[in-house]
C-alpha cells in the first residue's frame, strides 16, 4: 500500500479510530498494529508475507539464543543462521537473476555456453529495508549491545511497523523495540506535528518528484541519442531532485505516521544538497542506511583502525556494497565506486589541506562543487545501462550532442527549483525542519499547511511508486 | 484555506473551463475493473473493442435499453485492440459478440508499437494490480464522479504545458487537450456540450488531430497483420464467438487521409474478407455516411445514440446479438 493513495488515508483512518477511539489494552492495541502492518504489506502481494514472517520467527528464535546461550560457537551458529536467511532472501529474490547472467558471462569468457534457466523472481517490496533492520537485532544481540526484545510480539511489530516496513528509515531495535513496551498515545501537538510532516512528505513527493521532476528525469534518461548540455544537466539536476524529494519524502510521511501513533523514528536525511564534502553528504543522505555500513560493514572490515591503505579498501568496499545494496546492477557498484572514490579524495585532500574554509562563500562554493559531483554520481544510478550513462556524461561535458528535448515550462521550474533546493539545503544546514516549524509564527504555518493540502487534493500524481520500494 | 482553494479550483474547472466531471477517461483502472467481469458474461453478451472511435460512437445504455443488454465497454482511446483481443480470445473462455472498432492507424499495428502498447498496458493492468491498487480505486470510485477537477488530464504534470514560456525552435508546443467527453463507471462516453457546440473549442481539438505529414505504419507489415487477426477471430469462430468490425464516420483531415493511406480494398475489404466476419462501414449506410463529427472524428450525443441505433439493427439483421427476454 503506497502512503500517496486514497486507499492509505482509508486504511490509516480506521488504524486510529482502532488505536485511538476503541477500549483496547495496550497489548490489544499492538496486535492491532501488527494486523495491520500485514494487511498493509500483503495488499501488494500476499504470499510475500511469508518471507516477512520467516524473517521474524527465525531472528526472534536466533535473539532468544543469543541471550541466553554464552558459548562461543553455540552464539555464532546462530548468528551466521540469521544472517544465512536474511542475505540468502536478498540473495535469491534480489540477486539471482545478476548472479546468474555474471556467471554467465564469466563462462563465456572461457568459452562455455551456459544457457542458465529463466528465473522469474519477483523482488518482494522492501526485502532490503526490513532484512538489514533484523540483522541489526541479532548481530547486537550477539556484541552483547542491547537486550532481547520481551515478547514475540514486540518483536514482531519492530520487524513489520508498517510506518518503516518497506522503504524505511531502517531503525535499529534498541531506538524502536523498548518504545513498544509502554502505552503511547501521541500529544495533541504531536499528532498535529506528525499530521503536517506527513503532508509535507506527500507535498515533496506528489508535486515536486511525481508532476514536476519525474516527467523531466524520465524525457532525458530515457533519451536514445545525446544530448545539448542544457537538457543533460536540467535532466541530471531533476533525477537529483527527484530521488531526494521521493526518498525524504517518504521518510517523512514514516516518521510524520509513527509520531502520530505516539512513536518516535530517527531522521533519514538531513539537507544533504547542502553538505561541504562527500562524508557531510553521507551523514545527511539516508542517515539510517549510512549509519548501518558504517557499523556493521566498515567498522567491523577494521574501519580507520588498521592503517591508511587499509581504511581507504575500507571505506572503497563500504561504499561499492552500499551501491550493491541499492539494486543488482553494475551501475549501482560504480555509483558506489565514485562515492567511494570522493570519500577518499576527500580524506587525501583533508589531510593535506587540514584548513577549514571558514568564510562563507568559499563554503557554499564547496557545497556547490559537492552537490555537483553527487548529480554526476546519479547518471549511473538512474540509467538503464552504461551506454546510456555514457552517452548522458558526453552531452553533459559538451562532447557530442545537439539534442534539445525539454519544454522550456518545465526546464525553467526544474532549474529554479533545484536552485532553491541547493540554497534551500544550504542554509538549513544547522537546523531541522521541526525547529523551524515550532520557531514559524503559526498563522504562516496554518497557511502554508492549507496550500500544500490543497496542492495535494489537486495535483492527481500519477506516480504510483516510490523509487526506493525497488531496493 | 484548503477548502476555500478547493471551492475555488473546483468552480474555476467545472465553470470556467469546462471540465466534466466523472470517471477519468484514460484510467487502467476502471478499464480492468470492466475487464474483470468478463467472466461473468454468457454467450449472448457483447464485449466492444477498438480505440476511441469505438469507445465515443457507441452508446451502451441506449444499447441496453434497445436489446436488454448492456454491452462491455473494453475500447480506448488512442490505443490498439491487438492486446486486448488477443487476451479475451487466448485467456478467457469469452463465446459471445466482439464487436470490433477499426480506426485504421490504430487498429492495423504490431506489437511493439506506441498504439499496440497503450493496449499491452491495459492488460498488464488487469493482469498485475496489486489488492492495494484494486482497494485504492474501489475507494476513488466513491468520490471520482463528483469532481471536476480530480480528472488526470488536469493534473499539474498537465497544466505546467499551460505556462506561457516560449519554447526554442526545435521543441514543438506541447498539445494542450481541450476537454471533451464524460466517462461513467461502465466506460460510457459522452461528449461534453461545449465540443459539440462551441467552433473554437472544436478548432482546439482539431489542432491536435492535424499531422501535416500523415503516414501508414503498417504498409509494410499489413499481410502478418492481417494474417495475425485472421487466426485469432478463427480460434475465436472454432468456439462459438461471433465478430464484427465496426468503422466509424470522419470528417476534414481524416476524411481527406484515411481513404489514401489505408485504401478501403486494400484494408477494410480484405480484413472482412480474409477473417470471414461482417463489418459495418459508415459510408454503408446512408444515414451514417452524412454524419459530421464535431472534430473530424468523434461523434456527438444525438449521432453517437444513432450510430448505436442502426449498429445494433444490423447485428441484429445479421443474428449476431439477440435480445434479452
Amino acid at each position: 500500500m503506497l502512503f500517496n493513495s486514497l486507499g492509505f488515508f482509508v486504511f490509516f483512518g480506521l488504524v486510529l479510530i482502532f488505536y485511538y477511539l476503541l477500549p483496547l489494552s495496550w497489548k490489544q492495541k499492538k496486535i492491532m498494529l501488527l494486523l495491520a502492518s500485514y494487511i498493509f504489506y500483503g495488499l501488494w502481494n500476499p504470499p510475500l508475507i511469508l518471507l516477512l514472517w520467516i524473517s521474524t520467527l527465525i531472528d526472534w528464535t536466533a535473539g532468544q539464543k543469543l541471550a541466553k546461550v554464552e558459548a562461543k560457537a553455540k552464539r555464532r551458529f546462530w548468528l551466521l543462521l540469521s544472517m544465512a536467511v536474511n542475505l540468502g532472501f536478498l540473495g535469491f529474490f534480489k540477486y539471482g537473476n545478476f548472479l546468474l547472467e555474471n556467471f554467465q558471462q564469466m563462462l563465456a569468457l572461457f568459452g562455455q555456453d551456459y544457457q542458465p534457466p529463466k528465473w522469474d523472481i519477483l523482488l518482494p517490496m522492501g526485502i532490503s529495508f526490513y532484512t538489514f533492520q533484523t540483522m541489526s537485532y541479532t548481530i547486537d544481540l550477539y556484541k552483547k549491545k542491547i537486550e532481547p526484545a520481551r515478547s514475540f510480539l514486540d518483536f514482531s511489530l519492530y520487524v513489520t511497523f508498517f510506518p518503516q516496513l518497506v522503504a524505511g528509515p531502517i531503525v535499529r531495535s534498541d531506538a524502536l523495540i523498548p518504545q513498544f513496551y509502554e502505552p503511547k498515545r501521541a500529544s495533541e501537538s504531536a499528532f498535529f506535528l506528525g499530521f503536517l510532516l506527513l503532508t509535507i512528505g506527500l507535498f515533496e513527493k506528489m508535486v515536486f518528484a511525481d508532476s514536476l521532476l519525474s516527467p523531466v528525469a524520465d524525457a532525458i534518461f530515457g533519451s536514445k541519442e545525446a544530448l545539448l548540455p542544457l537538457d543533460a544537466w536540467t535532466g541530471v539536476l531533476a533525477f537529483s531532485g527527484q530521488i531526494f524529494f521521493d526518498f525524504a519524502g517518504y521518510s517523512l510521511c514514516a516518521i510524520g505516521i509513527a509520531m502520530m501513533l505516539g512513536f518516535s523514528l530517527p531522521d533519514n536525511f538531513r539537507y544533504p544538497y547542502g553538505s561541504i564534502g562527500f562524508s557531510e553528504f553521507w551523514g545527511r543522505w539516508h542517515i539510517s542506511l549510512s549509519s548501518w555500513l558504517r557499523d556493521y560493514l566498515y567498522i567491523p572490515l577494521g574501519g580507520n583502525r588498521k592503517g591508511f591503505s587499509r581504511t581507504q579498501i575500507n571505506l572503497m568496499l563500504t561504499m561499492l556494497l552500499g551501491g550493491l545494496w541499492h539494486g543488482a546492477s553494475w551501475t549501482f557498484v560504480v555509483w558506489g565506486f565514485l562515492h567511494g572514490s570522493y570519500l577518499i579524495i576527500e580524506r587525501l585532500v583533508r589531510l593535506r589541506w587540514p584548513v577549514k574554509p571558514s568564510k562563507g562563500f568559499i563554503q557554499v562554493i564547496l557545497a556547490f562543487l559537492t552537490f555537483s559531483a553527487v548529480n554526476i554520481t546519479w547518471v549511473f544510478f538512474r540509467a538503464e545501462d552504461f551506454k546510456s550513462a555514457w552517452r548522458l556524461l558526453l552531452s553533459l561535458f559538451y562532447l557530442g550532442g545537439e539534442k534539445a528535448v525539454l519544454t522550456s515550462n518545465f526546464m525553467v521550474l526544474t532549474l529554479l527549483l533545484m536552485s532553491l533546493v541547493f540554497f534551500g539545503h544550504y542554509a538549513m544546514r544547522k537546523h531541522s525542519l521541526v525547529q523551524l516549524i515550532e520557531k514559524s509564527p503559526r498563522w504562516l504555518i496554518l497557511s502554508l499547511w492549507g496550500i500544500m493540502l490543497f496542492a495535494l487534493f489537486t495535483v492527481q500524481s500519477s506516480g504510483e511508486q516510490f523509487i526506493y520500494f525497488q531496493f | 484555506m484548503a477548502t476555500l482553494f478547493l471551492s475555488v479550483h473546483e468552480w474555476y474547472w467545472g465553470q470556467i473551463q469546462h471540465w466534466p466531471k466523472g470517471h477519468d477517461l484514460e484510467s487502467l483502472d476502471v478499464w480492468a475493473d470492466q475487464r474483470a467481469r468478463v467472466a461473468e458474461l454468457s454467450e449472448e453478451d457483447v464485449i466492444i473493442l477498438g480505440s476511441s472511435r469505438a469507445h465515443f460512437n457507441i452508446n451502451i445504455h441506449r444499447w441496453d435499453s434497445l436489446t436488454g443488454r448492456r454491452p462491455l465497454q473494453l475500447a480506448y482511446p488512442g490505443s490498439s485492440p491487438l492486446h486486448p483481443i488477443e487476451d479475451i480470445i487466448e485467456k478467457t473462455d469469452f463465446r459471445g459478440t466482439l464487436v470490433i472498432g477499426v480506426a485504421p492507424g490504430l487498429f492495423y499495428t504490431v506489437a511493439g508499437t506506441w498504439p499496440a502498447n497503450r493496449g499491452k498496458a491495459l492488460v498488464d493492468r488487469y493482469y498485475n494490480r496489486t489488492y492495494a491498487q484494486r482497494f485504492n480505486q474501489w475507494v476513488y470510485d466513491f468520490i471520482d464522479p463528483h469532481f471536476h477537477y480530480l480528472n488526470q488530464e488536469i493534473s499539474y504534470e498537465s497544466l505546467i504545458d499551460y505556462l506561457p514560456i516560449p519554447n526554442r525552435d526545435s521543441i514543438n508546443d506541447p498539445d494542450l487537450w481541450p476537454p471533451m467527453v464524460r466517462m461513467d463507471a461502465y466506460r460510457n462516453i459522452r461528449m461534453i456540450p461545449i465540443m459539440e457546440n462551441d467552433t473554437a473549442h472544436q478548432r482546439k481539438q482539431k489542432k491536435i488531430w492535424f499531422n501535416p505529414n500523415p503516414k501508414n505504419r503498417a504498409a509494410d507489415t499489413i499481410d502478418a497483420i492481417m494474417n495475425h487477426y485472421q487466426q485469432l477471430f478463427q480460434q475465436f469462430k472454432d468456439r462459438g464467438g461471433k465478430v464484427a468490425f465496426v468503422n466509424g464516420p470522419v470528417t476534414g483531415y481524416y476524411l481527406k487521409h484515411q481513404p489514401v493511406l489505408w485504401p478501403r480494398e486494400d484494408y477494410w475489404d480484405r480484413l472482412l474478407n480474409e477473417c470471414g466476419c461482417p463489418g459495418y462501414h459508415y459510408l454503408d449506410h446512408p444515414e451514417t455516411s452524412i454524419m459530421e463529427p464535431p472534430e473530424w472524428s468523434h461523434l456527438n450525443r444525438r449521432d453517437a445514440d444513432r450510430f448505436t441505433e442502426i449498429l445494433v439493427e444490423h447485428l441484429r439483421e445479421d443474428k449476431l446479438i439477440s435480445d434479452a427476454l
